[in-house]
């Protein structure tokens, strides 16, 4: 079929990391420092076994010390990793919220070590009293605020003043659709599908146990098989994912929702993942990294679904929602 | 694909949908197999009666490019392509000589036969 969308260059944001991204970076290998300092300080003082939990009477239960140190000192040190993941170019839209959980996350374990080995150390028993320390342990999750705050906001939605359109007359309206097989998520119901029937004749061989077991796996299976096979359409009456098998619909955004839509490559990383993804400010269909349709909706927000060959779509969807 | 109708044109909006098919078929953008939005959905979708879907249907089905199954919907014809296509055009053209010069079906028809 002959192109039928006019097209206009679309402007980009810079997708490096700055001064104060780097900054934010570093500052996250600060709890690995801490709980990596304060274990080698105090490894000669602590027992066998550290508080975990207190009630109001005292301590409830108590975790290998190595364990906890393990636990925490690896929560902190994947909080730091995952902070040089953000530098990538690729994560530039999700940068902020990366390193604001990383940050959260390394904040809060390195609180529960500290409270736990620290409460020890300072009272010189195994099992002393909590007070309100524990609380302190939590607020340090909030650790995660100091990165989030000193990477630069970028704004969102940078879709271009005039995207691609197909030319449409007065009398005349346009629909598309396509229907995409995905067979990855076939494949995981399969599998899924014939475990939830083990799980269930195992669970019933036992006499009970598991029967929870299947019921998850099989709602799981269910979820994969309604991503197995997709039919996206664009119309009058706006842009509409549908799971084919399933007959459910996935995503349905009204003409008056959407500012405008534009083709551009899904890079999965960059919105979250596979499937049903949701996050700050944006959410997606992602079956398949390569070419989607990017909707840019009148709350601010963007929506992605991948698609192959985006641009009729996309230019479609735009020109109906300036009508 | 994308599916236009314009209400003002002269040529029936059934012809109009089936035009495209057959473009879209000739120039592999609807490739062997592939699947039709169901009659309901493309009705709803176009703001057109649901009939006028299925009479457009029906007649790529008579042109032997779309084959219809019962709980399958319609779907491009494995062995349906820029040939077939071709053939219908060139049958509506000899029809549409034909009645210029007064020339009945059944004539035509044998016309074609003693050839064949």
């Amino acid at each position: 079929m002959p192109d039928q969308t006019t097209n206009d260059a679309l402007p980009t944001l810079d997708p490096r990391a700055t001064g104060r991204d780097r900054l934010a970076v570093g500052l996250l290998w600060l709890p690995v420092l801490v709980v990596a300092a304060t274990a080698l300080l105090w490894w000669d003082r602590l027992p066998a076994r550290l508080p975990q939990q207190w009630d109001a009477t005292g301590v409830t239960t108590t975790a290998p010390t190595e364990v906890l140190l393990a636990i925490t000192g690896g929560i902190a040190l994947l909080g730091a990793l995952a902070g040089l993941a953000a530098l990538a170019r690729g994560t530039a839209d999700i940068r902020r919220t990366l390193l604001l959980i990383a940050g959260c996350a390394a904040g809060l374990s390195t609180g529960i070590w500290l409270v736990s080995a620290g409460l020890v150390i300072a009272t010189g028993t195994p099992e002393p009293a909590a007070g309100g320390w524990p609380l302190l342990g939590v607020l340090l999750g909030a650790f995660g605020l100091i990165p989030f705050a000193l990477s630069p906001r970028r704004p969102i939605g940078q879709v271009p003043r005039s995207p691609a359109s197909v030319p449409l007359a007065e009398s005349e309206t346009g629909a598309w659709f396509t229907t995409m097989n995905v067979p990855m998520f076939l494949w995981l119901a399969g599998i899924l599908g014939v475990a939830t029937v083990g799980i269930a004749v195992l669970s019933v061989a036992l006499g009970g146990p598991g029967s929870g077991g299947a019921v998850t796996v099989g709602l799981v299976a269910l979820c994969c098989l309604a991503f197995g096979r997709l039919r996206v359409s664009v119309d009058r009456r706006g842009l509409r994912v549908v799971s084919a098998l399933l007959g459910v619909p996935l995503r349905y955004l009204r003409l008056d929702q959407i500012v405008s839509a534009r083709a551009q490559t899904i890079v999965p990383m960059e919105w979250g993942g596979w499937g049903y993804r949701i996050m700050p400010g944006r959410s997606a269909i992602v079956v398949a990294g390569g070419p989607g349709i990017v909707v840019e909706r009148t709350n601010g927000t963007l929506f992605a679904v991948t698609v192959p060959e985006p641009e009729l779509p996309a230019a479609l969807l735009s020109t109906l929602a300036a009508r | 694909m994308l599916f236009r109708v314009d209400q003002a044109s002269t040529v029936s909006i059934a012809e109009q949908l089936a035009v495209q098919v057959r473009a879209a078929v000739a120039d592999g953008t609807l490739a062997p197999g592939t699947r039709l939005p169901p009659a309901r959905e493309l009705a709803g979708a176009l703001d057109i009666n649901m009939h006028t879907v299925l009479r457009a249907y029906a007649q790529l089905r008579d042109d032997g490019i779309l084959e219809m199954r019962q709980g399958r919907g319609a779907s491009v014809r494995a062995d349906a392509g820029a040939g077939t296509v071709r053939l219908v055009e060139l049958a509506d053209a000899l029809l549409a000589e034909a009645r210029k010069h007064g020339v009945a079906l059944p004539e035509l028809l044998t016309l074609i036969t003693t050839r064949g």
